[in-house]
C-alpha cells in the first residue's frame, strides 16, 4: 500500500519541476474559468432561487388575504342589508326572515341577532336571535293578536340567566360601534370547536335611517380550511394571527398546536404594524420559532388587522438550487480530476523525452557511446534525440580513435622505454666500464625516471586493454589469504623503511572468484598506495566480512585520508588529490581507475570510507566460490 | 527567497477542502425534534402577576351538610369528572398552553360538621358566597390541618409553585367563586335545564377563583360581554371564550 502510494506521489508530484510547472500551468489554463463559472453561476442560482421563494411566499400570502378578505367581505356584506321600507322598525316577522336567510346562505354564522337601535323600540335590546343551536333561537308565531316571540324572553334584569332570554347588548362594543354606523369586526375569539370572531354592522332603512344592529357570531372554521391547504414546497407553511398575535390558523400542524401568542416575534409585529415583509430583505432570512433558518414573507389583512405570514425553511426552499449547486460542484470536481490526470498525462508526456534525453546524455557523458537515445514523438524532441544519437557515434569513432592511438603508442613506447632500462641497468652495473660517480647519480635519475615512465606505459596499456575488452580474465577459486600475505612479503621494505607495521586481522577462510594475478594486483595497488600516503609509524590493517555471499576485504590506514569533496572523484582516470603526501609521492593516476576495472571485471566493487587527517579504509568485494 | 513547494501547496489546498467540508456539514444539523426557542409567556392571577398561574393545583370535594346525608347522590362522580376533564380543556384553550390544570377529586363523599341551614345564607339568589366561605373555613381544618379527620397527605398536598383551588361540589344550593375557592352546586349536574352549559356554570365560577370577575354592570344589570364571565356562561362550553378584555390583564 505505502509504496503504491509512493508511486503515486512520484508519479503526481515526482522530483521534475518542469513537469510540476507544466501541470500547474496546464491546470490554471482550463482550471480558472472553469472555476470562475461555477462561482458565477451558483451566485446567480442562488440570488435567482431568493427571487423565486420571495415571490412564491408574496403570492401564498396574498392569495390567502385576497381568500380571507372575500370570505369576510361576503359575510359582512350579506349582514349589511337594507330594508324596503321606510318605517323606523321591521316586524319580528321580517326581522324572522332576514335572519333566517342570512343563516341558510351562510354555514358560517354560528348566532345572528337584530338589536334595536330607536329608544322607542327597546334601545340596545335584542329583538330576534337565530342560533344553529335550536336551544338558544328565539322563534316567532303569529297567532290572531299579531305575532309574538315563541320560547323567548324579553330582556329583563329578573331573566338575565335564562338561556332563552332575549340579551341587552346596550354595554357591547359591537353595538356601540353598528348604532353609530360602523361596521365591527372583533378579535379572534377561540373555542372548543374553532376560532370565531363577532361582527356587526348597522341596520338601515330606505331614508337610510339606522334602525337596528345585526350581530353575528362567525365561525373562522372555513379561514382555518383555506389557511391548512396551503402549501409551500415540502416544509413552508403560512399561519394567520390575529391582531394580538395569536394563531388562528396554520398549514403547519405544530404551529397549529402551539397557541402562542406571536407578537414579539419580529416578522410578525412589523406586519401587525403595517409593514408589508417580501421575503428579499435581509431582515426576512431569521430562524423561526423552532430555531430553524427560514425565509419569511407577510402581509396584513387590512379589515381585521390580520397578520397572514409565510415561512419557507431554507434547507427545503433552496433545496433546487442546492441540487443545482451540488451537481455544479461535483460536477466542476469530476472535470478537475479529469483536468489534473490530462494535465498530468499531458506534462508528463512532453517531459518524458526530455528525461530521456538527459538520461541518455548523462549515460553518454560517461563514456557508453553505444548508447541509443530512443524518442518516438515524431517532433523536433525526436530530431534532436536523433541528433544526439549522431553525436555519440562521432563521439564513439573518436574514443576508438584515442583508445587505439594510446593503446598503440603504450605498446609502441614499452620496447624502447624497456630497452633504455635495460642498458640503464648495464650501465649502472658496470657491464660497459667504470662510470664516475656524478654519471652514476645522473644515471640513476634517469632510471627513476624511465620506471615511471615504464609504469606508466603499463598502466595506460592496461587501461587501454580494458577499455578495448582486450583485458583476459580467468575466475577462479582463490584464497584471499595467501594473496595477501605474499603481497604483505613484496611490500614488506618499502613498510619497513617508514617504520609501518602490517595487521592481518581476520585471515579469510573463504575462497573467492578471481583472477589470481589480477586480485594480487589490486593488493598490491590499494596496499601500496596506503603505505605511500600512510604516515610514519603507521598501521595497515587487513581485514574481511562476509555479506550477502561476497567476501568483502577492507583495507584500512593511518593516513592522511580524503576530503569529503575528493571522494567522488578518487576512481577517476588521471586524477590526483592534490596535497603535499600526494605531491611528494610518485604516481599516474591510473591505478585506483585500474583496480575499480578489475575489481568490477572480477563480479565485485570498490568503495572507500576517510576521514580527512585520520585516514582512509578502501572496501572491495568479490563473489565467494561455491 | 524561499522557495513555492507545489505539493504542499496542493496538500495543504486538499486539506483545507476537507475541514471545510466538516465544518460544511456540522453547520448543517438539523435538530431531530422540534423545540420553541421563543421565550415562554407566563399566565398569572387578574392583575397580580406575582401569581403565576402557569400550574394550577385543583381540588375537587363533594361536600353535604350534615342534615342532608341520606340524600349524598352515589353518581356525584360520575356528573362531575366529565366537566372537570371539560374544565380542563376549555382552560388549556383559553390560555393557549400556558396555564396547565391538574385536578384531583376526594373520593369520597365529605359530611359537614354543621347543617343547611347554618352554611347557607337566606338569599342564595346572589350565588351562596357564606356558604362558600363556611366550608371553604372548614374544609380548610378537616383537609388540610394534620389535625383535621381528612388529612390525608397526598390530597393536602400541593407544589408550592401551584396555585391552588379548592372547588367545592354542594349539596345544597349555589354557584360562587373567590380567589382560590368556588362551590357550585350539585343541582346545575343533574337538572336537564342546564344541561346544556353546566360545564359553562362549572367554568365560569372556576373563572372567579383565577381573579376573572363577571362581565356584568352591577348597576344596570347588563352583561358588558357574552364571553363566560359575562352572558356566555349560559352558552354550551363548546362555544364559550374569555374576552381578551379579561385575559389582558392575566399576561397577554
Amino acid at each position: 500500500m505505502t509504496s503504491i502510494l509512493k508511486e503515486i506521489n512520484e508519479y503526481f508530484f515526482g522530483q521534475s519541476r518542469f513537469r510540476l510547472k507544466l501541470t500547474v500551468f496546464l491546470m490554471a489554463v482550463a482550471l480558472v474559468p472553469l472555476l470562475l463559472l461555477g462561482v458565477v453561476s451558483i451566485y446567480a442560482i442562488n440570488i435567482n432561487r431568493r427571487f423565486e421563494v420571495a415571490a412564491l411566499e408574496t403570492q401564498l400570502t396574498n392569495q390567502k388575504i385576497k381568500q380571507i378578505e372575500s370570505f369576510l367581505n361576503d359575510i359582512i356584506e350579506a349582514l349589511r342589508f337594507k330594508v324596503a321600507s321606510q318605517e323606523p322598525r321591521i316586524s319580528l316577522g321580517e326581522q324572522n326572515f332576514l335572519l333566517s336567510n342570512l343563516m341558510n346562505a351562510f354555514p358560517s354564522l354560528e348566532e345572528v341577532s337584530f338589536v334595536a337601535v330607536l329608544p322607542e323600540n327597546n334601545y340596545g335590546k335584542e329583538t330576534f336571535r337565530i342560533s344553529r343551536d335550536k336551544l338558544f333561537s328565539c322563534g316567532v308565531i303569529k297567532d290572531a293578536e299579531g305575532e309574538k316571540l315563541e320560547n323567548c324572553l324579553s330582556w329583563s334584569p329578573d331573566n338575565l340567566d335564562d338561556p332563552q332570554s332575549l340579551r341587552n347588548f346596550q354595554l357591547a362594543k359591537e353595538f356601540l360601534a353598528a348604532k353609530v354606523g360602523k361596521d365591527y369586526i372583533g378579535p379572534m375569539i377561540k373555542t372548543s370547536v374553532g376560532p370565531r370572531f363577532i361582527a356587526a354592522v348597522p341596520f338601515k332603512n330606505e331614508k337610510d335611517e339606522i334602525i337596528g344592529v345585526i350581530a353575528a357570531k362567525i365561525f373562522l372554521n372555513p379561514v382555518v380550511r383555506l389557511v391548512e391547504q396551503s402549501t409551500l414546497g415540502l416544509k413552508g407553511y403560512v399561519f394567520v394571527t390575529d391582531k394580538d398575535g395569536s394563531v388562528i390558523a396554520s398549514s403547519a400542524p405544530l404551529f397549529k398546536a402551539l397557541g402562542y401568542q406571536l407578537k414579539k416575534i419580529d416578522i410578525v409585529s412589523s406586519v401587525l404594524f403595517g409593514a408589508k415583509r417580501t421575503g428579499l430583505d435581509s431582515a426576512d432570512a431569521y430562524a423561526n420559532i423552532f430555531g430553524d433558518k427560514v425565509i419569511g414573507a407577510g402581509d396584513i389583512v387590512k379589515k381585521t388587522g390580520w397578520a397572514v405570514i409565510a415561512e419557507w425553511p431554507e434547507d427545503d426552499a433552496f433545496a433546487p438550487s442546492l441540487r443545482l449547486r451540488n451537481q455544479i460542484i461535483y460536477f466542476s470536481g469530476a472535470l478537475a480530476a479529469v483536468i489534473f490526470l490530462a494535465a498530468t498525462f499531458a506534462a508528463n508526456r512532453v517531459v518524458r523525452p526530455i528525461k530521456e534525453l538527459v538520461e541518455g546524455t548523462k549515460i553518454i557523458g560517461e563514456g557508453k557511446f553505444d548508447y541509443k537515445i530512443d524518442i518516438k514523438t515524431k517532433d523536433e524532441l525526436k530530431d534532436l534525440g536523433d541528433s544526439f544519437n549522431e553525436m555519440s557515434k562521432s563521439l564513439k569513432k573518436l574514443a576508438e580513435l584515442r583508445e587505439e592511438f594510446i593503446f598503440v603508442a603504450a605498446h609502441e613506447l614499452r620496447t624502447p622505454v624497456t630497452a633504455i632500462k635495460g642498458y640503464l641497468s648495464m650501465i649502472l652495473e658496470g657491464t660497459v666500464g667504470k662510470i664516475s660517480k656524478k654519471t652514476a647519480e645522473f644515471l640513476k635519475k634517469i632510471q627513476a625516471s624511465n620506471d615511471r615512465l615504464v609504469q606508466l606505459v603499463q598502466d595506460l596499456l592496461q587501461v587501454a586493454r580494458s577499455e578495448a575488452g582486450r583485458l583476459k580474465i580467468a575466475l577462479s577459486p582463490q584464497k584471499i589469504n595467501e594473496s595477501v600475505f605474499q603481497v604483505f612479503d613484496e611490500l614488506r621494505p618499502l613498510a619497513d623503511d617508514r617504520n609501518i607495521i602490517f595487521e592481518y586481522s581476520r585471515p579469510a577462510k573463504e575462497l573467492v572468484m578471481a583472477d589470481n594475478d589480477r586480485l594480487k594486483e589490486v593488493l598490491i595497488n590499494l596496499i601500496g598506495n596506503a603505505i605511500k600516503y600512510n604516515k610514519n609509524d603507521g598501521k595497515i590493517i587487513v581485514s574481511h566480512k562476509v555479506e550477502n555471499n561476497f567476501l568483502v576485504t577492507a583495507i584500512a590506514d593511518t593516513g592522511i585520508g580524503f576530503k569529503p569533496e575528493e571522494m567522488p572523484r578518487l576512481f577517476e582516470k588521471f586524477w590526483r588529490a592534490e596535497n603535499e603526501a600526494t605531491r611528494a609521492q610518485t604516481g599516474t593516476g591510473l591505478g585506483l581507475f585500474i583496480v575499480k576495472e578489475l575489481v568490477e571485471k572480477m563480479g565485485g566493487k570498490i568503495w572507500v570510507e576517510s576521514k580527512w587527517q585520520i585516514g582512509a579504509t578502501f572496501y572491495f568485494s568479490l563473489p565467494i566460490a561455491k | 527567497m524561499r522557495k513555492f513547494n507545489f505539493p504542499t501547496l496542493l496538500k495543504v489546498m486538499a486539506l483545507i477542502i476537507v475541514i471545510g467540508a466538516v465544518i460544511y456539514s456540522f453547520k448543517n444539523q438539523r435538530p431531530d425534534q422540534k423545540k420553541i426557542i421563543i421565550p415562554a409567556q407566563s399566565v398569572h392571577y387578574f392583575k397580580d402577576p406575582s401569581l403565576s398561574l402557569d400550574k394550577i393545583s385543583l381540588k375537587i370535594i363533594y361536600f353535604i351538610p350534615k342534615d342532608r346525608s341520606a340524600s349524598i347522590n352515589q353518581s356525584w362522580k360520575e356528573l362531575i369528572e366529565p366537566a372537570v376533564k371539560d374544565l380542563q380543556s376549555f382552560h388549556k384553550i383559553q390560555f393557549d398552553n400556558r396555564s396547565v390544570i391538574n385536578y384531583e377529586i376526594f373520593p369520597d363523599p365529605v359530611i359537614g360538621l354543621l347543617e343547611a341551614i347554618d352554611y347557607d345564607t337566606q338569599d342564595t339568589n346572589r350565588g351562596n358566597p357564606y356558604a362558600l366561605s363556611a366550608i371553604t373555613d372548614e374544609l380548610q381544618n378537616r383537609f388540610f390541618d394534620p389535625a383535621g379527620d381528612f388529612y390525608k397527605g397526598n390530597f393536602a398536598k400541593t407544589e408550592s409553585e401551584d396555585f391552588s383551588v379548592i372547588y367545592i361540589i354542594y349539596q345544597g344550593v349555589g354557584a360562587s367563586g373567590i380567589q382560590g375557592s368556588a362551590l357550585l352546586s350539585l343541582s346545575y349536574f343533574i337538572n336537564a335545564e342546564f344541561s346544556g352549559y353546566k360545564e359553562s356554570l362549572f367554568y365560569h365560577e372556576f373563572a372567579h377563583t383565577l381573579g376573572m370577575p363577571d362581565r356584568f354592570d352591577e348597576e344596570s344589570h347588563i352583561y358588558t360581554s357574552f364571553d363566560i364571565l359575562g352572558n356566555g356562561k349560559i352558552r354550551p362550553l363548546a362555544n364559550a371564550y374569555i374576552d381578551f378584555e379579561t385575559k389582558k390583564e392575566m399576561g397577554f
